[in-house]
Order: C-alpha cells, then structure tokens, then sequence
C-alpha cells in the first residue's frame, strides 16, 4: 500500500491525463468483468484484489489531487457544469453590460472612468482567487469572460466618453487579454475569445491595408479565409502544457475558413476576384467540397478527429446547400429529398470506407 | 506562471487604459486643429436613456450632441472619387447592380462649411421650389399644403453646415481652405454609390467618423441651466432640446474643437443674448 502510494504522489500529472488514466482504469473493470463471465480470463483472487487496491487508490489520489471524474455520473455532472459555467458568464457578461447602460447617465464621468478602469481589474483579481480555490476550474472560466466583457465595455465607452476614433488595435488589446487569461489559467472559453477577436483584428487590418476602412471588416469574406489560415496553422506551434488548445486553434481557424467560403459560394459579389459573381460562386462552389475533402483528408492522416469531423459536417452541408440551389426549384417535392436519401446513403458508405481506412492495424 | 500571468494581465489592463488616457491628452494638448462655433441649428442634442423591461426612454440631461450637417454633396463625383482611391469602373455587365455592395467605404478628410455658398444655394433653390409649390396651392394644383408647410420651415430650421470637399490629407485641404472661421476639416468615412446601373455616374457621401460628441459635466449642466431658461414659459417636458422654436435654437452656440488626431471635443457652450 505504502509503496503504491508513493508512487503515485511521486508523479503528479496533469489534471487531462489523470482524467484520461482514470477512464481507461474504468473501461479496463468492464472489460474484465465481462472476460470473467464470459470464462475467457479469470486472474487469481489475490491479484486481482490487489489490481483493484492499487486502481482504487490511484483513483482516490488522482480525485484527490486533480478533482477528475471517476464515475459516469460524475463525468455527465462535470460536463453540465461546464455548460452552466459558459452560460453563467454569458449571462453575468449580459448583466454587466445592461447594467452599465442603464445608470450610465447617472454618474459622473471621472466616476464613469473610475467603474470602467476598476471593473476588468476587480474581475481579473477574482479570476486569481477563484483559481487558487479550484482544483478543476468552474467558476474562473466565467469571471474570465466577465473580466474579457468587463475590458470590451472599458474600450467602448471610454471611446464614447472622450469622442475618440474607432480603432482596429482595441480588437488586438481585446485578444491579448484573453490569450493572458487563456494562458495562464488554461482556459479556454477565453481561447476562443482571444482567437475571434484577433482573427476580426487581421480582417480588419487586411482590408485597411487595401485602403478600406476597418470597420467594414465583414464586408470582404475572403479576409477571413487568410485570418482563419493563420489561426489553424498556429496549431501547429508546440503547446505541451495545454493539450487541448491546438484543436481549439484548429477548430475556430478552419470554421472561419468554411463559413468564409459557404458564404462565398452564395455571395460571389462580395468577392476580391475580378470576375463576374457567377463565376466567383461556382469557384466557391467546388472549393467548397475540394477544401473540406483536403480537411478530412488531413484529419485522417494527422489523425486528428475533431479536423475529420468538422471536415465532414462541412461536406455535408456543401452537398446540401448545391442539392437544394440546383433542384429545389424545379424537381418534385418527393424527387428531392428522395435524392437527398441517396446522398445520406453514399456518405454513409463513403464514412464507412473512411472508417476503415483509419482503423489501427491488428498485431 | 500563473502568478507571472495573473501580474501580467493586471498590468495589461493599467498600460491599456495608460494608453487610451495618453490618447485623449495628446489629441486636446496644444492649440486645436480646428475651431467652429456653430448654433443649435447645426446641433442635435441627445440624453435619452433606454430602459429595458419598462418600454420607457427616461428623460435626462443632455450627455451628448450630433453635429447636423447636410447629406447633399453634388460636388462628390466620380472623379473625387478617384482622387480619394475609389475604384469607379462600374462593371458593365449585369454585375453592376452588385458594385456597391463590394465597394469598402474608405476614411478620409471632409470639409464642412458653415453658412456659405453651398447653404446659400441651397437656399436659393429651396426659396424658389416654395415660391413654385405656392402657385400651385392656389391654383389647386396640390391637395395638401403639408409638403409647402415643411418646406418653410425647412428654411429656419435646417442646418447650414455643408460638406464642400474632401481628400487625404487634412493639410492639404486647409491649405486650399485657409477661414477657420467658416471651414472645418474633420474626419470622414466616404462611400461610394454608383446607382446600380452600368452607364450611372457614381456619387459619393460622407458620414463623420465620429459624430457623437460627449459633454463634460460642467457643459451637461451648462446645457441643461440653458434650455430650462428656453423652455420656462412652454410648459413642456425638461427634454434636451426636442421642443426648442428655432429662434431658440439659433441662439444656442457650440464652440467645437479638433485635436492633433482630429478627435473633437466641445470647448464652450452659451446663449446669444445673455448677460454674461
């Protein structure tokens, strides 16, 4: 017992491999429990008592240290507490915000500037306090976004107050804050925060550059395309401390490079290309499915299943969008989701090739 | 590192509101770029607050003013278009009714006249528009007078303040418009409208990047001590501004400036007439 024990406390590790230890430990009871029934392998009673001490007491240590799920029921409750968690900041954010707008008038504007400087600071050290409470952290995720809220409303209104210029670098601060926060709390509601606002940063700045004024940033869906290029490529960059920000980099990243292209393929005016917008559209059209082909591919390759799956859902929506914009008008009703059918049914097939192509071989 | 992230984030904040605070003095320190006094006809005052839930705009003291200037600039075609770096070659096929949406609005430099030729023109044409819809009242030629009625008032309400030109560089343009007095440079967002036609002549407009001018509270007070002293004998509601007569506006005054980053600000507020 002893020496279990010290071996355990002698390697701490992080909370997600803890998590993703103590989940194989699960799967490895299940299984056993079903190779006992099934009389395909029986371990001798002192070893397996002894297997399950020392599992039970890794367990104990890892919900200890790290706080992870070692049950189902925990892990469903963690997952809705992270839900509530992102929707209690977003509704704390949504307060703050009514608040400042509703007795805005009333103060005074050196107290104004006094609400607007002190509120992300006083959230920030709130962000602190609660970390060091927390073992998984809950509610630092949503002082976070209140602090990040709480730096947007700092911008905005100190701008309105002393009539400044709207300017592109407020996006930049917005995103540098929540990288902070992101960084040092490993947190990453405030990761996708950071990338949205410092992908809108590049937008913005690629259509300034062409003379444009910043704030039609949307106006040129193509600046989005690059922005979210760059983002998925700095997934690339080397993260061990935070083994779940890559997909978020990849995800926002190539969500905007899809959303920029699907609205592309039915808005071809709002392209750079100097074509007509009926060529732009047809070009988006096949880039569509050649891009989010290329994604799965990458994704099976890399085997990265987040990059497979958004390359999938966007496929599928590719496909349909075309089915519904070339024959919703002049096929029948039934015609037409009878084909609809039949694409579902080669996706199938296709995904089940697909499948098959990623299994691990066998030994 | 979370304790060198949690002081960094800290810092973050104060060297981010160090630099906007920066902003706003470098941009009144010195002598102004520009300086106009204009009267309540070329200003809109603003204080209603929004109150969600109670589906009321509670009144207040004025917070801020808007600047009323004309959006008729016939002068903005497509070669001052050009000049600022609007693309105008309208596609000539059926894409051209398209171009407007892909054209990005651009900043640049507008200049705004206040009382001079473009007012009195408009002016001008105003007068003789009214003296034609007059004959046709009596004539019977029109059934209602209301249009007639706007009209008139139009002439002793509307502002004067004009945009006349624009370009890049604000040096430039004062060089061109030396009178301070009637000739303010301020920063502009232009857009470019080609009509939707193959063969239409593009115009240009203009909207002032920053057109929503925040009152210290000094001036609030200022501005709301005045209109109480416009609106003693109405007996209407204590609402910034929305019941003056015109001859109460005009005798409102704004003196508003332009810093070194053409930012503005409201330097002084009076009453024509007071007793100082």
């Amino acid at each position: 017992m002893v020496k279990h024990k010290s071996r355990v406390e002698q390697a701490p590790q992080p909370q997600q491999e803890a998590q993703q230890r103590a989940d194989r430990i699960q799967a490895f009871w299940q299984e056993m429990e079903a190779l006992e029934q099934e009389q395909a392998l029986v371990l001798p009673e002192d070893q397996r008592r002894a297997l399950r001490v020392y599992h039970d007491h890794l367990l104990s240590s890892f919900s200890r240290q790290f706080e992870v799920d070692t049950t189902k029921v925990q892990k469903q409750l963690s997952l809705g507490m992270r839900i509530v968690s992102l929707l209690g900041a977003m509704a704390f954010s949504t307060a703050l915000f009514f608040f400042m707008y509703h007795f805005w008038g009333n103060f005074s504007i050196p107290v104004r500037v006094a609400i607007l400087m002190t509120t992300p600071l006083l959230v920030t050290v709130a962000v602190e306090l609660t970390a060091r409470r927390e073992r998984i952290l809950y509610f630092a995720p949503m002082l976070g976004l209140l602090a990040f809220t709480g730096l947007a409303l700092n911008l905005y209104l100190f701008r309105e107050l002393f009539n400044l210029t709207p300017s592109a670098a407020g996006l930049l601060a917005l995103a540098a804050f929540a990288f902070i926060l992101a960084y040092t709390y490993n947190l990453r509601f405030l990761l996708i925060a950071g990338l949205i606002s410092f992908m809108c940063y590049l937008s913005a700045s690629f259509g300034a550059f062409r003379g444009g004024y910043w704030l039609s940033l949307g106006q040129r869906p193509e600046d989005f395309i690059l922005a979210g290029l760059i983002i998925a490529a700095l997934s690339v960059a080397p993260q061990q401390k935070y083994p779940a920000f890559p997909r978020v980099y990849r995800v926002v990243g190539l969500l905007a490079v899809f959303l920029a292209i699907l609205f592309l393929a039915s808005y071809g005016h709002l392209s750079y290309f100097p074509f007509s917008h009926q060529r732009v559209e047809h070009f988006y059209q096949v880039a569509g499915f050649v891009v989010a082909g290329g994604v799965i591919w990458l994704g099976v390759g890399r085997r990265l299943q987040d990059v497979v799956i958004l390359g999938n859902v966007f496929f599928v929506i590719f496909l349909y969008t075309r089915f519904f914009a070339w024959w919703w008008d002049w096929l029948p009703a039934y015609l037409f989701f009878l084909i609809l059918g039949a694409a579902a049914l080669l996706i199938l097939f296709y995904l089940k090739w697909l499948r098959r192509l990623t299994q691990e071989p066998r030994p | 590192m979370r304790r060198y992230g949690f002081l960094g984030a800290i810092l973050f904040l104060l060297l981010v509101n160090a630099v906007l605070f920066f902003r706003v003095a470098y941009n009144r320190w010195g002598v102004p770029q520009e300086r106009i006094t204009l009267t309540g006809r070329e200003i809109e005052m603003e204080g209603g607050v929004y109150q969600p839930g109670t589906k009321m705009v509670e009144r207040k003291r004025p917070t801020s003013i808007r600047l009323k200037y004309s959006h008729s600039c016939p002068w903005f075609d497509a070669a001052k278009l050009e000049s600022i770096g609007f693309d105008c070659r309208v596609p000539s096929d059926k894409d051209a009714f398209l171009y407007d949406l892909k054209v990005r609005p651009r900043r640049t430099f507008a200049v705004l006249e206040y009382e001079g030729r473009a007012y009195e023109t408009w002016r001008h044409e105003t007068e003789e528009k009214i003296e034609d819809l007059e004959d046709k009242w009596k004539r019977g030629e029109i059934k209602s007078d209301s249009y007639l009625k706007d009209m008139k008032d139009s002439l002793v309400s509307n502002t004067r303040l004009f945009p006349i030109d624009v370009g890049n560089d604000p040096g430039v343009l004062r060089q061109r418009y030396p009178d301070r007095r009637r000739l303010m440079i301020a920063p502009v967002v232009a857009r470019m409208i080609s009509g939707g036609a193959h063969g239409a002549h593009p115009q240009g407009t203009i909207s002032l990047q920053v057109n929503s001018i925040y009152l210290s509270d000094p001036q609030r007070t200022r501005l709301a001590e005045i209109l109480r002293q416009l609106q003693a004998n109405k007996g209407k509601p204590d609402y910034p501004g929305g019941w003056l007569a015109p001859e109460q506006r005009r005798r409102l005054r704004f003196t508003i400036c332009y810093g070194r980053t053409y930012e503005p600000w409201v330097e002084d507020i009076s009453l024509q007439g007071e007793p100082p």
